[in-house]
């Protein structure tokens, strides 16, 4: 957690998984009849809030400092 | 005309002009105060400030147009990219804070201009920021304008609509400046919010309800529900295009920029990226949704038609003084990126040329009133712009400002990181950037050479690789001021 390259890696992940290929054509309805994409979007919007909070906890302390 | 919508939209800029008045006693007449409110924004009013200057016109007209014609996939581009973007607020924003405050910039060509002891470096960094930001002051007018005509069935005309808006936001940023930017920001950011929530359940309620719209969308428009979107206008290359011209531009738009210095500790930045991922989440999905059920009551619009399905939808379901409601939110987006706008605009010529090139020695209180001076100078220029057809011109600088200011981001980041990099490599940097997006937009260079990507792709691999090179290949800079 105190590691740069951990959270790069964690950011370059989370935006290699926003193209998503292997579903490229995927359009079957979800929750609330919304189609595979939004609910995906929703699904990384989510995970990258995660990961903002616990980089801004862990990593971006508030005197700046960073491993 | 709707005499409830007036009232409510007349009870919108009276609230605009008493929150001046209110930041007006709290400021201190200096032009720290008042370009960065003497670096004292604290975390709550700095997220709901970023945000509501981020989102402009084009998120409630744009984003519906555009989600009209490719679909439901265009969510992912605007609201994933946009939130992603926020991670500059850290590796950016908090050097760019801190440096900000160790030297007391207030403009962003300050900093470029005295990390590299460069003047001509500071004048081409300011000049691309201008060039490229007028017209977009201009756009909101043109909105304003345009929301106005609408609002009261053509009664009011676009030129009065585009001039009262102008008039409404120089009068509160001529009095308030930044404080009085961020404070109508907390304002019309909540509105934005409200109203657009609002929008997508009247018009899902006015479809059968929210799932059956999804499902009738799914049903006649299956390419509007797919990643490809209509037209298969999304491929990876896009997709990652997109992303990456998010976060390359937003944080070089000078009205972000600047939010970076007027923040009181680095607790309220961090709090602004914490943010915007749930934000931008929320925000984004509204236009688009009521934008892609416009095919289900509004089918075959064509050209610019789009971009009014958000009004055109809302006021199909809905009583005119809850349009009236909705084109006010509408107008507290544009005016909210506009007064930023026009604020930095204004430090920049005032601290940048004003106070570099022709008065020296010119007091804070001097530049303060000279700051006043030129928001009114240069809401008049944007006006002029708005009401008068140099739309050869305006289009192109529109069409090309995402792009165009991307091309600062390198050297921004190695203002702040990159030791070896010096003025000549940013220059250089800098043209060829700006030369391989024009060969790009006019067809001088082919877009197949772009490789499917937008041009963003290929231009900013142009801009670091000259400056990376150039850098390399000429003499060390000197100690930078910081």
């Amino acid at each position: 957690m105190k590691n740069k390259w951990f959270w790069a890696a964690a950011f370059s992940l989370l935006f290699v998984l926003s193209i998503d290929v292997w579903a490229w054509d995927w359009s079957w309805p979800t929750l609330f009849g919304l189609p595979y994409i939004v609910t995906y979007i929703i699904v990384l919007e989510a995970a990258l809030f995660a990961l903002y909070l616990l980089f801004a906890r862990y990593y971006w302390t508030d005197d700046g400092g960073e491993a | 005309m709707d005499m409830i919508a007036i009232s409510f939209f007349v009870i919108y800029l009276g609230a605009m002009l008493a929150i001046a008045v209110y930041a007006y006693g709290r400021s201190k007449r200096t032009s720290e105060d008042y370009f960065v409110a003497s670096r004292s924004i604290g975390p709550v009013v700095l997220f709901l400030s970023m945000a509501a200057t981020n989102f402009s016109a084009f998120t409630f007209f744009g984003f519906a147009g555009a989600a009209y014609k490719f679909g439901l996939a265009y969510y992912g581009i605007m609201a994933f990219g946009t939130g992603l973007m926020a991670l500059s607020f850290f590796f950016l924003g908090r050097q760019i804070w801190r440096l900000g405050k160790e030297h007391g910039y207030i403009t962003p060509p300050e900093l470029i201009g005295d990390r590299f002891r460069s003047d001509s470096l500071r004048m081409i960094f300011l000049a691309v920021m201008v060039v490229f930001t007028l017209p977009y002051i201009a756009t909101q007018a043109i909105g304003g304008g345009i929301a106005l005509t609408q609002l009261t069935d053509g009664e009011i005309s676009y030129e009065f609509g585009a001039v009262l808006v102008t008039v409404v936001v120089v009068a509160y940023v001529a009095i308030g400046g930044m404080r009085a930017d961020a404070y109508t920001d907390v304002l019309q950011g909540v509105m934005m919010l409200v109203t657009l929530l609002a929008a997508v359940g009247i018009v899902s309620a006015g479809l059968g309800g929210f799932t059956e719209a999804n499902t009738r969308l799914a049903e006649e428009f299956p390419e509007l529900v797919s990643r490809p979107g209509g037209l298969e206008y999304f491929t990876p290359q896009i997709w990652m295009s997109f992303m990456l011209l998010w976060l390359f531009c937003d944080p070089m738009f000078p009205q972000l920029f600047v939010r970076f210095y007027g923040a009181r500790d680095e607790r309220s930045i961090k709090l602004s990226m914490v943010m915007y991922a749930p934000i931008t989440a929320i925000i984004f999905i509204c236009p688009v949704l009521i934008g892609a059920w416009g095919n289900l009551q509004f089918p075959g619009l064509t050209g610019s038609q789009p971009d009014q399905i958000l009004p055109m939808m809302v006021g199909e379901f809905a009583p005119g003084w809850i349009l009236g409601i909705m084109l006010a939110g509408a107008f507290a987006a544009l005016m909210s990126t506009a007064d930023s706008q026009l604020l930095v605009l204004s430090s920049m010529l005032t601290r940048d040329v004003y106070k570099k090139w022709i008065k020296k020695n010119a007091s804070q209180t001097h530049e303060f009133i000279v700051g006043k001076i030129l928001v009114v100078a240069l809401a008049l220029m944007s006006l002029a712009i708005a009401l008068t057809s140099v739309e050869t011109l305006f289009e192109t600088l529109t069409k090309t400002t995402f792009t165009g200011l991307a091309v600062l981001f390198p050297t921004t980041v190695a203002a702040l990181y990159w030791k070896r990099a010096n003025k000549w490599g940013c220059m250089s940097s800098i043209v060829a950037g700006e030369a391989v997006y024009m060969g790009f937009y006019f067809n001088v260079l082919p877009a197949s050479l772009a490789g499917g990507f937008l041009p963003v792709v290929p231009v900013m691999i142009a801009a670091t690789a000259t400056l990376i090179a150039v850098s390399v290949l000429t003499s060390p800079r000197s100690a930078p001021g910081g």
